[in-house]
């Protein structure tokens, strides 16, 4: 149990360190003339 | 990167362009925005009040197995909800993403949801508190610690919040930043007073993985899931870096962020501090029969007054814990009075003109967080036998409470993204790219799977809260939905004269 153990705790902090990588990528590679708000084209269809 | 000054006019146009005037203080950095969270999630708050609460149900294996499982699922919901932020950066989150992407009904129902379990959240973390204060005050003031003297102490910590929070947000936020230091190095001083002064040795480390113990007298898988708890109580409130996010220069960078490393870094602290509390424990059976199991284990590891000692910083980390929650809480209900979805929603959308916060909303939080455990205090008057503690039932009704409300807008976005509405153009900077339908979906997964498991006894309570809460929502929903709530989409009308008039009153 203790290795089962071990290989869950190591799965969490790669799921966090993947997550984290990939966000960072995002985040550096935003591109703001092709973003836009979405509250724009939802305030037409309400 | 832009300046500080053109980087607050662009958040401020950001803003203008969901409606809304800039009318709190942005002042908050990055490292601010992830304190606010980190202080709430509070793993010396969560993970120590529910300490003995996990034993009785899953015994040590619940701290080897427990805490990474939920963290594992939680660190999904937390990168949704990241994802969201910074795609729509607007204090109200949850119910505003709530209402712009499934209509207002969503949002109006979103909102409610949040706020029965933001009040359980803040009632259950000063309350907390106070089970740890009350009986450390009473030997210094000579009385005997009781249900009403806890209640006493309760209040007195509220109040303290309140005031706090009333003064102003650069207060909270230094107090938040002091916060999280604090956190680290009181994890830091317990790990290392249980490493290399406790009275017996440590057990090796295979006891934090030893399954098969309950004392509930319930099968061990089930009563496995029903301490899960102690976790999932602990993992909730980092919504609080989206609430404060009108509050934070670069939201939709940083609050995002701060959703996430929250989460992350509490899995990552929290575990090391389980680890150490379960490994220096010798009497498992009497720490979860104990009143209170984590006291019983520092008490027994570390004997009288370093015992003591420990237990004071651990109150004190509450404390701050507590502070945090109240910022968070009374942030959402004032976006939410700002669209007018609350009953005297013109008083808690009014910001104090010489504190720039949200003072009416403050003071509303603190009275209804007391009146949740005044209500709990007199049932247990009534009926001394109740078998379940106030601290299970403020903390499951949290749980419920508020992942329903993380699990809304997540639905929301996957429904908008399979109608074509919402589109990879409509994604912040934070996003999780193709990946993100993926975790969307496994985060309401989880979300199911523990709101049904915190409703099963000894729980029962939370699910009849859950219910009689629900029902009342309905009857508002026919009684002042429908005549007053406009949703977020009502703030498009209005002007941009209107908009700066409103931020020049508060210059």
């Amino acid at each position: 149990m203790t290795a089962f153990g071990i290989l869950l705790l190591v799965v969490t902090l790669l799921l966090a360190v993947g997550i984290g990588t990939l966000a960072n990528r995002n985040v550096r590679s935003f591109d703001e003339s092709a973003h836009e708000n979405f509250v724009g084209s939802a305030s037409q269809r309400l | 990167m832009l300046d500080k000054n053109a980087q607050l006019t662009s958040d401020k146009q950001l803003l203008n362009k969901f409606g809304y005037a800039q009318e709190l203080l942005r002042d908050m950095g990055g490292f601010s925005n992830f304190a606010i969270s980190f202080s709430i999630i509070s793993i010396l708050t969560g993970a120590v009040s529910l300490y003995g609460y996990g034993l009785q149900f899953g015994g040590p294996g619940i701290m080897g197995f427990g805490w990474p499982l939920v963290a594992f699922f939680v660190l999904l919901i937390a990168a949704s909800l990241a994802e969201l932020a910074s795609a729509i950066p607007t204090a109200g989150a949850l119910y505003h993403w709530a209402a712009i992407l499934g209509g207002r009904r969503w949002g109006w129902y979103t909102a409610w949801i949040n706020l029965i379990g933001q009040i359980g959240i803040v009632a259950g973390i000063d309350y907390s508190c106070a089970l740890f204060a009350d009986p450390l005050l009473a030997p210094l003031f000579g009385y005997t610690s009781n249900l009403t003297t806890t209640l006493i102490v309760f209040g007195v910590i509220l109040v303290l919040h309140g005031i706090f929070n009333h003064i102003g947000i650069r207060v909270v936020a230094r107090l938040n930043d002091f916060s999280a230091w604090y956190h680290i190095a009181v994890v830091l001083v317990l790990v290392v007073s249980l490493a290399f002064f406790t009275k017996n040795h440590l057990q090796p480390f295979s006891y934090l993985y030893h399954v098969g113990q309950t004392f509930s007298g319930k099968p061990y898988w089930l009563a496995f899931m029903i301490g899960l708890l102690q976790a999932q109580w602990t993992f909730t409130g980092y919504d609080a870096s989206a609430h404060t996010i009108e509050e934070t220069v670069n939201p939709r960078v940083r609050a995002p962020w701060g959703i996430f490393n929250s989460v992350a870094y509490s899995f990552v602290f929290g575990f090391i501090m389980l680890a150490f509390v379960t490994l220096s424990m010798h009497d498992v059976s009497g720490a979860a029969s104990a009143s209170n199991g984590f006291i019983f284990v520092i008490s027994q590891a570390l004997g009288g007054t370093f015992g003591t000692v420990v237990l004071w910083l651990v109150t004190f980390a509450m404390w701050f814990c507590g502070l945090s929650s109240i910022t968070s809480f009374s942030r959402m209900m004032y976006a939410f009075s700002r669209d007018k979805g609350m009953p005297g929603s013109r008083h808690w959308a009014q910001i104090s003109k010489k504190y720039r916060t949200p003072a009416k909303a403050i003071w509303l939080v603190v009275a209804l967080s007391f009146l949740f455990a005044l209500v709990d205090y007199v049932i247990k008057q009534v009926n001394p036998n109740a078998t379940y503690t106030t601290i299970a039932f403020l903390t499951a009704i949290s749980v419920i409470g508020l992942y329903i409300a993380y699990g809304i807008p997540v639905y929301l976005k996957l429904r908008a993204q399979a109608q074509g509405r919402f589109l990879p153009k409509h994604l912040g900077p934070w996003h999780l790219g193709r990946w993100s339908k993926w975790i969307n979906a496994i985060s309401l997964l989880w979300i199911v799977f523990i709101c049904i498991i915190m409703m099963i006894p000894p729980n029962q309570m939370a699910l009849y809260a859950v219910v009689v809460l629900l029902i009342l929502l309905l009857v508002m929903d026919f009684g002042y939905y429908h005549r007053h709530f406009e949703g977020p989409q009502a703030a498009l009308k209005v002007s941009m004269e209107e908009i700066r008039r409103r931020e020049a009153e508060l210059q």
